[in-house]
């Protein structure tokens, strides 16, 4: 009872969800980034499909990068 | 009151107990890593002691919480920091012995609070940044960190059914490199806090700074430094638990769940909860490995480390309270510095009883339940 009056449960809940989003967003990009890297190294696909490997885990490495730059936004800019 | 050498002594034990806390903690960060061979032991622990250095200077919100949410700033005095610093210290290395990945934040609060109780009261007691800022993230932590390892693992395994065995171990082994580097910039930017939070209200207790000052920049560097330092020497003891104790991890497991881990510390950092980054560290490896199926997590072990858990505070409150009861007893600076003697000699006493069953870089990968090989321990001058 105590716990429930003094809790911001709508703040402890955003940090619980951006969390979990923040963490499975990144292994899931970086997942992807792989499989994709995985088929472009694959001589055994058709070009186009290697190509399409190519560029899914270029984008991938970009979604990581920009979720790292957002990451250290988040930090620095309101502390 | 101003008393030089009283707050001299304090900072110094602060800086002492930052130093354990790197040590401690090293594991959260590098287990993993480690467990897994994406990096060798030496170079896993020189690379998070370089990130947590990095990520101690990234925010300062946890240790404005710490200095401010806690305890009544203008009944805090510095005999009662030095008695927390004093539990919480020996609380670490009594864990550390045992090889239990208990929680240095815990330790810390609970040593304040049980030193504060005595000298003060419950009224001394910010009950309310306690229970909001405290108790119910340390309760939520884990669970949440173990749910997000849990669905990443659960994903990364769909997404790359198709990929080759080697590449995935050689893909997430690289990943491993970044994503323990992400840790501990993680652990940086919320333990380190914690000190620089207790030194900033023992400088506020000596009169040095106004109440509600800001962190000066030299507890910032020095804190910083203190924790890097101790996360150097790695804490082997509980980096084995971590690493092989709970489950036998992947190179896929370990990235996920020290990204996970990286994601729940960040934004906690973020709104300023001085969480602990041990519990947030084990719920995401006993996370990957329970939603791997069919793969063993010794549950037994997670209950005895939670068990630990659940007892840090109030042990660490009951430490800070009997060093503090001590202290005041013999009185002034003499009683300060008595503990201090007795302090180092329990810790001492720790360091070489260790030294009997010694775990290092050399074996801190031996597998899990066999006898751990003999390691040559270089002959030591007693301190």
């Amino acid at each position: 009872m105590t716990a429930t009056l003094l809790v911001d449960w709508t703040l402890l809940g955003h940090v619980v969800l951006a969390a979990v989003l923040a963490g499975v967003g990144v292994v899931v990009a970086f997942s992807i980034g792989l499989a994709a890297l995985s088929f472009a190294r694959d001589t055994n696909r058709s070009r186009f499909t290697r190509s399409l490997g190519v560029a899914v885990a270029v984008v991938m490495t970009g979604v990581l990068a920009w979720a790292l730059w957002w990451g250290f936004e988040l930090i620095t800019n309101k502390s | 009151m101003h008393n030089t050498l009283l707050l001299a002594i304090v900072v110094a034990v602060a800086l002492a107990f930052d130093f354990t806390n790197g040590f401690h903690d090293t594991a959260n960060a590098v287990a993993p890593t480690i467990a897994t061979g994406a990096l060798k032991p030496r170079m896993a622990v020189a690379l998070s002691s370089v990130f947590n250095l990095v990520g101690a200077f990234l925010s300062l919100k946890v240790a404005a919480t710490i200095a401010s949410a806690l305890v009544a700033q203008n009944l805090v005095t510095l005999p009662v920091i030095f008695a927390g610093l004093i539990g919480a210290t020996a609380w670490n290395v009594t864990t550390w012995y045992f090889a239990i990945p208990s929680s240095s934040s815990h330790a810390l609060i609970g040593g304040v609070i049980g030193a504060m109780l005595v000298l003060a009261g419950g009224h001394a007691v910010l009950w309310s940044g306690l229970i909001s800022k405290v108790i119910v993230p340390a309760g939520l932590a884990p669970l949440v960190a173990m749910i997000a390892a849990a669905v990443a693992i659960f994903s990364a395994k769909r997404l790359t059914t198709k990929v080759d065995r080697d590449t995935s171990s050689m893909g997430y082994r690289f990943g491993q490199i970044g994503s323990s580097s992400l840790l501990s910039i993680a652990h940086g930017t919320n333990d380190a806090q914690k000190t620089m939070g207790v030194v900033t209200l023992a400088l506020i207790a000596n009169g040095t700074l106004a109440s509600n000052s800001s962190t000066p920049a030299w507890v910032v560097v020095s804190c910083a430094f203190a924790i890097a330092m101790g996360t150097f020497f790695g804490g082997w003891r509980i980096i084995r638990t971590m690493g092989h104790g709970f489950t036998h991890l992947t190179p896929q497991q370990g990235f996920a769940a020290q990204i996970a881990s990286s994601a729940v510390i960040l934004t906690s950092s973020h709104m300023g909860l001085p969480l602990s980054t041990t519990h947030v560290a084990t719920g995401s490896i006993v996370g990957v490995g329970a939603a791997t199926p069919g793969q063993p997590v010794r549950w037994r072990l997670v209950r005895d480390v939670a068990m630990a858990w659940v007892i840090t505070l109030p042990a660490a409150g009951l430490f800070g309270a009997l060093s503090y009861y001590l202290a005041h007893l013999i009185g002034g600076t003499y009683g300060v510095t008595v503990l201090a003697i007795v302090a180092a000699a329990y810790v001492t006493f720790l360091l070489r009883r260790s030294r009997r069953h010694v775990i290092s870089a050399a074996n801190v990968n031996d597998l899990w339940g066999e006898p751990v090989a003999p390691v040559e321990v270089p002959t030591v001058v007693a301190a």
